[in-house]
């Protein structure tokens, strides 16, 4: 007896993509907030540092990240939370390159003339873009209520990141103070330079 | 080499760019790529607006010099007061990336060049071409080609040291002689760029029959750099002219798409800020046109930008056709 494939569709994808972006926004955000309750400047040149370094990590690992999840489990994190697996045409998993040349190249592929290898799915019968045709690969559906899972999820990660952006902002404006002087320091000329008082002269 | 007929091989890129819509996706890859394959490049517009600017730094106010004079020597102590494992950390994890980033691109061009180069043949034996049937040999020759551009960049990279080490050990010899010193210190004013843009020539030239070679004769990276030398060699003439028509032809639409965007895009911007303090409203409207117009230009561009790179590179394969069949007759 054959299995009946579901290919996933585009809100499912982008739905997929958008839980994985807001996941990782939630992971800059959070060590962002060190940054905007700092009223202090030499803290805050230390935590820019921190958070730079941070980032940079960020940015070195996402790509290894994704690729070895893609190779394991058959999906980014928002693609497995909504029932959606990664698999070439003939329902074999992805090998380490495979999936590395998916990320980079494949999406770059699709990215082109913008982004209209994304919207080849609405063209093609297996529901596939550019980088699922140069690979033959498909994204098949697993469970049946995946992409409500999704926006549920979608909307959890959402408000996390609104709850902190806003938290962030309000401790960005409850420091308006500090920065704008640390702006001032650095950008105001002084006109007049008060003298130098030195005690006991 | 006897000259080839040039307006055939301009003729038939033509009909095939136009007729193979699936090689512009691999076009665009490659990008304009330099040298010989050339495009449109719209950053050339941008680029000198992009300077910083110089004399206004000079203009910076004698007390601003001496507050941000304090500041600096702040941040200085600030740098000072971090340990080191942290800058260490900083570099490494920049290097890193850049590596990646660099990969990336590297296999993104290979990848494009081979599935394009092998695109445009299947075309010209009349193949049907499209995304699925000449990607998998973007990933067949992915491997050489990469070793292969490694190997160019490489060639470049010892090149460009050894040509100015010669130039200053041969300097170093007539270090007693100062009739000498002047002599050559003008002679390598003069040759230096000239031979620069000669190793340019033919490094791109090399480069041109090296990815053909990889493709289309299934060569190892370095059996295509040995023949592509030699091919480089027996065809210096039929090649510069071959680029030179590329070019000319690049300049030309490069420039009338210069003109094309400071008409459409460009000149109209003047009426929404003529308009601005008499008609907000409509002049924010105008904008907003303007906006998707250019974003619109963009997208054209960029499509008309990958079916000239289709162009060029067909024209390269019926040359590489004809000098690969001339070697052939002559051996």
């Amino acid at each position: 007896m054959t299995k009946n494939i579901q290919y996933a569709n585009f809100p499912e994808r982008l739905l997929a993509r958008l839980v994985d972006f807001s996941i990782y926004h939630l992971l800059i955000l959070i060590p962002f907030s060190k940054i905007a309750i700092i009223n202090d400047a030499a803290y805050l040149l230390d935590n820019i540092l921190t958070f730079t370094l941070y980032i940079l990590t960020f940015a070195v690992i996402v790509i290894p990240f994704e690729t070895l999840m893609v190779s394991k489990f058959r999906g980014t994190p928002g693609k497995l939370l909504m029932g959606l697996r990664i698999q070439k045409d003939q329902g074999d998993r992805l090998t380490l390159k495979e999936a590395f040349l998916r990320i980079t190249l494949g999406h770059m592929v699709s990215g082109i003339f913008f982004s209209l290898g994304y919207l080849w799915i609405f063209k093609n019968e297996k529901r596939k873009c550019w980088h699922d045709i140069i690979q033959g690969t498909v994204v098949v559906k697993e469970v049946p209520y995946g992409f409500w899972i999704g926006l549920l999820i979608f909307f959890v990660f959402f408000l996390m990141n609104a709850t902190i952006f806003l938290q962030e902002i309000t401790g960005l404006v409850e420091n308006s103070h500090f920065y704008e002087d640390l702006f001032n320091s650095f950008f105001t000329p002084k006109r007049s330079v008060p003298a130098m008082t030195i005690p006991g002269v | 080499m006897s000259t080839p007929d040039y307006s055939k091989y301009l003729k038939k890129s033509f009909e095939l760019t136009k007729k193979n819509k699936w090689l512009w996706v691999f076009a665009a890859l490659v990008g304009s790529g330099g040298g010989f394959s050339g495009g449109l490049n719209f950053s050339k517009l941008f680029k000198d607006n992009n300077r910083p600017d110089t004399d206004a730094l000079k203009n910076i106010p004698f007390d601003t010099e001496k507050v941000l004079g304090d500041k600096i020597s702040y941040v200085q102590e600030w740098i000072h007061s971090v340990p080191t494992y942290k800058f260490v950390l900083l570099i490494i994890l920049i290097i890193l990336l850049v590596l990646t980033a660099l990969t990336i691109v590297l296999i993104i061009a290979s990848w494009g060049k081979g599935s394009l180069i092998k695109g445009i043949d299947m075309a010209n034996f009349g193949e049907e071409v499209n995304l699925k049937n000449v990607s998998p040999f973007g990933f067949k020759y992915l491997k050489p080609m990469i070793q292969f551009s490694l190997l160019i960049m490489l060639a470049i990279f010892v090149t460009a040291i050894a040509i100015p080490f010669m130039w200053a050990l041969i300097f170093l010899l007539f270090f007693g002689i100062g009739f000498l010193k002047i002599v050559w210190i003008i002679l390598g004013i003069i040759l230096i760029p000239v031979i620069a843009l000669v190793l340019i020539f033919l490094s791109t030239l090399v480069n041109l029959y090296g990815e053909r070679l990889i493709v289309l004769e299934e060569l190892h990276a370095v059996e295509a750099f040995n023949k592509a030398v030699y091919l480089g060699k027996h065809s210096l003439f039929t090649a510069l002219l071959m680029g030179i028509v590329n070019k000319t032809i690049d300049y030309l639409i490069s420039l009338a798409s210069m003109i094309l965007f400071f008409i459409t895009v460009f000149l109209p911007l003047y009426i929404p800020i003529r308009l601005f303090e008499t008609n907000p409203s409509f002049s924010a409207f105008l904008s907003l046109v303007i906006i998707i117009a250019f974003f619109i230009f963009l997208f054209v561009s960029m499509v008309f930008k990958a079916s000239l790179t289709v162009f060029y590179y067909s024209n390269w394969n019926q040359l590489f056709n004809d000098v690969i069949d001339n070697t052939k007759k002559n051996d």
